[in-house]
């Protein structure tokens, strides 16, 4: 997995690529680890992303709390069919914003 | 403000430049001074001489008339006029040249003094005088006793000439035999000679002769406009003259250069001779510059056609080079998965070139069922030698690979034999050459040095071999190689590269090293074959960074899987979820398995394996075994087992999903997505084993 980052102000877009999975995903947690606190909007690219597990939903998660209790906003972008159904068949379709 | 070039400029701008102008109004001030200067230079001489001639010729007929007059007549006239003057009334001589005062000296006329007179007028006709006056100096003025002109008598007798200061000067000057030229008013002039009228050596009386030079300062006026206007005429003509002459020596030849130079540096095309074909035969420097820019131009011309032609053939080449890259691309196996038949073992390779073609290759095929030669090699040099020697060397170890020797020590004996008689230019090649027996995993390599490889055998982590080198091949004939043997388990791999790894280089001018090609490989030792060659790619260009690239970096890995079987047993930690991944991926893809699901069932080994991981064993730890079967070509079978204490995840609670995302936890989320994605999930307890199996149709 590999992940770019580029901060812009108070923008932050956190493009994540290959896998977020529970082998990967601890390096994604030690990224955003302390990293948001000047940011009021977070973007994850997932365009080049091939699935994510349940060890990446459980950071997606995290960050939606931290982002939603600072006021913040944080939104997904180039999901693919896969991943869509991962947010729908576990609900996450319902609390995070994705776009198309 | 920078000066504009020639290009920018427009006409009138130019034009201040034209030579012929600016030489006609040099040519025609110098001239018109000349001009002026010879006039007044002239009219100084002119007159000069005139005055000279009239001053002598005033004196001389003064001379002679004092000579020729009888002094016994003249003294006695003179007497006469003393006595008349003596005796005039008082009133009568303060009213000078009055009708009374003439009158007293009327009986100085006789038949001698108008003989004198006629005497006089003959002088004055032949001498073109003005008048000749013969009189006396009395009390300070002087009186005329003859004044003859051309006419005959011009005053009467007696008539006197009363003198101021000035006119006594004169006066003095003219009885002292000096004449002088008189500027009587303006314009008008005249000439005064004197002579002495002496009898033995006494004077008697004076002379004065008069000549008007109005004539004379007229003509000369005359001549000097005429003289001024003929040599304007003639200066105007020769300046012409000599411009023209000018224009077509001097200034036509720089002009023709200068339209030259002006058409070269418009005209785009360097082929067209422009100062080659001007005709300048002025035989001076001119002419000599015009020759100097023709050549010139056939010098820049040639050089133009040089670097066209120059250009045309590097263009060429990179077309050659371009496709005799995609050529040397098309050599080596490049379809990945390279053997979707055989589930024993992955391979992946691949390569960077610095330069268009280059001498790094790698190179595997199947030797026969059971056989598979993996070679890596690295020929010296760069370029278009290198690319061909690197061919020629590739089809040599690939043919003698193929014979069924399946040493390679020996294989690499007789290519190095081969290689070392078609070999004229001394090249050389590096080798490592491994035949891989797929059934049992056994190894049989030989190193001709090339790289040492790196295995991952035991510890899960890889290493460097310190094999045995043989010298290059081609260099010397008759060179042994040593073959080596190692023993692959089901999940080893090995790693081998050229040069351009740890040679690669960044600004600094570090070397990447042994030492960061091992921590890269060892960043997770079960990547894939093809995660594992990304992952060292990407740390060396993160290494690298803007530094140039000068070496080709070519990479090849196997890992192997063990004789074909459904099942893979390894250590129960997260670690070794991709090598899991990987196994099934395999097996998946020998089945055509559309990707969607393939991920799909990526993120369920992931959920399983770390579950069984995190939970299924306390501090010691164990194995899980991952045993895929296929039922038929749409549907896969993979179950977990593992031998940890008896759990069932599929009894825990289902997360509820529609909660928002202050309430949301994760726990069981993961069980939750394989149910949810697969199309049967079902556990077992048996044999004290725990086993989770999952369904997938496609």
């Amino acid at each position: 997995m590999q992940i770019n980052k580029t901060i812009e102000k108070e923008k932050e877009v956190i493009k994540v690529i290959g896998r977020l999975d529970s082998l990967t995903s601890p390096e994604l947690e030690e990224e955003l680890k302390g990293q948001l606190e000047e940011i009021k909007e977070l973007e994850f690219d997932f365009s080049e992303l091939e699935y994510i597990s349940s060890a990446g939903l459980r950071i997606l998660l995290s960050t939606l709390k931290e982002m939603n209790h600072k006021g913040g906003k944080m939104y997904l972008t180039g999901c693919n069919e896969m991943i869509l159904e991962i947010f729908d068949v576990t609900g996450f379709s319902d609390i995070l914003t994705i776009n198309k | 403000m920078p000066r504009k070039s020639i290009r920018e400029m427009n006409y009138f701008e130019r034009l201040h430049y034209s030579l012929s102008t600016k030489m006609f109004h040099v040519i025609l001030n110098f001239s018109i001074i000349l001009s002026l200067v010879a006039v007044a230079f002239g009219f100084y001489l002119y007159s000069n001489a005139t005055r000279e001639q009239y001053i002598d010729k005033a004196k001389s007929l003064a001379n002679n008339v004092g000579l020729a007059l009888d002094k016994e007549n003249i003294r006695d006239y003179v007497s006469k006029t003393k006595e008349i003057y003596a005796g005039l009334r008082q009133d009568v001589k303060e009213n000078v040249n009055s009708s009374a005062y003439l009158e007293s000296f009327t009986s100085l006329i006789d038949e001698n003094y108008n003989d004198i007179i006629d005497k006089l007028k003959e002088y004055c006709i032949a001498n073109d005088a003005g008048n000749i006056i013969v009189g006396y100096e009395i009390d300070g003025n002087f009186i005329f006793i003859f004044d003859v002109n051309k006419e005959g008598l011009a005053n009467r007798p007696g008539y006197t000439q009363i003198m101021n200061e000035e006119e006594k000067n004169i006066f003095d000057s003219i009885v002292d035999n000096m004449p002088v030229i008189l500027n009587e008013s303006r314009n008008s002039y005249s000439c005064i000679g004197s002579g002495n009228i002496e009898d033995d050596g006494e004077v008697i009386g004076n002379i004065i002769t008069y000549f008007s030079l109005n004539e004379v300062a007229s003509l000369s006026r005359h001549f000097l406009l005429q003289y001024f206007l003929v040599l304007l005429i003639v200066t105007i003509i020769v300046n012409i003259l000599i411009v023209r002459k000018m224009k077509k020596t001097v200034v036509q030849p720089i002009l023709d250069l200068n339209n030259a130079a002006r058409e070269y540096i418009s005209d785009s095309d360097y082929t067209k001779m422009h100062f080659s074909d001007l005709k300048i035969k002025s035989g001076d420097e001119i002419e000599s510059l015009a020759l100097i820019m023709a050549d010139m131009e056939k010098q820049i011309s040639k050089h133009v056609a040089n670097i066209i032609q120059i250009t045309g053939e590097k263009e060429k080449i990179g077309a050659e080079l371009n496709v005799a890259s995609q050529i040397q691309e098309g050599m080596l196996p490049n379809i990945f998965p390279a053997f979707p038949d055989h589930m024993e073992f992955e391979i992946f390779a691949s390569m960077y070139t610095a330069k268009e073609v280059g001498g790094d290759f790698y190179d595997f095929f199947l030797i026969d069922d059971d056989h598979l030669a993996i070679v890596i090699a690295d020929v010296s040099g760069k370029g278009v030698p290198a690319a061909l020697f690197m061919m020629a060397s590739k089809i040599v170890i690939n043919n003698l690979s193929t014979i069924g020797i399946n040493d390679p020590g020996l294989i690499l004996q007789e290519v190095n034999n081969r290689i070392v008689k078609n070999n004229p230019v001394e090249m050389f090649v590096t080798v490592w050459l491994g035949i891989l027996e797929i059934s049992t995993g056994k190894l049989k390599a030989a190193n001709a040095g090339h790289e040492y490889p790196c295995v991952c055998m035991n510890d899960n982590k890889y290493e460097m071999i310190k094999d045995r080198h043989g010298l290059v091949i081609g260099g010397f004939e008759n060179l042994k190689y040593h073959t080596y043997e190692m023993q692959l388990k089901p999940g080893d791999s090995f790693f081998v590269y050229t040069d351009g790894v740890p040679e690669a280089t960044n600004n600094k001018n570090e070397l990447f090293g042994n030492e960061r090609l091992l921590n890269a490989l060892n960043d997770n030792p079960n990547y894939s074959v093809v995660e594992l060659l990304d992952h060292v790619k990407q740390r060396i260009d993160e290494f690298v960074g803007e530094a140039p690239r000068f070496d080709d970096i070519t990479m090849l890995a196997l890992r192997y899987f063990g004789k074909e079987t459904n099942e893979l047993t390894l250590k129960a930690d997260i670690e070794n979820i991709p090598t899991a991944t990987a196994f099934v991926d395999k097996k998946l893809e020998a089945l055509n398995c559309p990707e969607k699901v393939q991920r799909q069932i990526a993120v369920a080994i992931d959920e399983l394996f770390s579950n069984i991981a995190k939970y299924a064993y306390e501090e010691e730890g164990g194995d899980i075994t991952i045993k895929v079967d296929t039922e038929n070509e749409h549907l896969v079978a993979i179950s977990f087992i593992d031998k940890g204490k008896p759990f069932n995840p599929l009894e825990n609670k289902e997360p509820d999903i529609n909660l928002n995302a202050e309430e949301r936890g994760v726990g069981g989320l993961g069980v939750y997505l394989v149910k949810k994605t697969m199309d049967e999930v079902k556990y077992e307890y048996a044999d004290n084993k725990n086993i989770l199996t999952i369904k997938k149709g496609f």
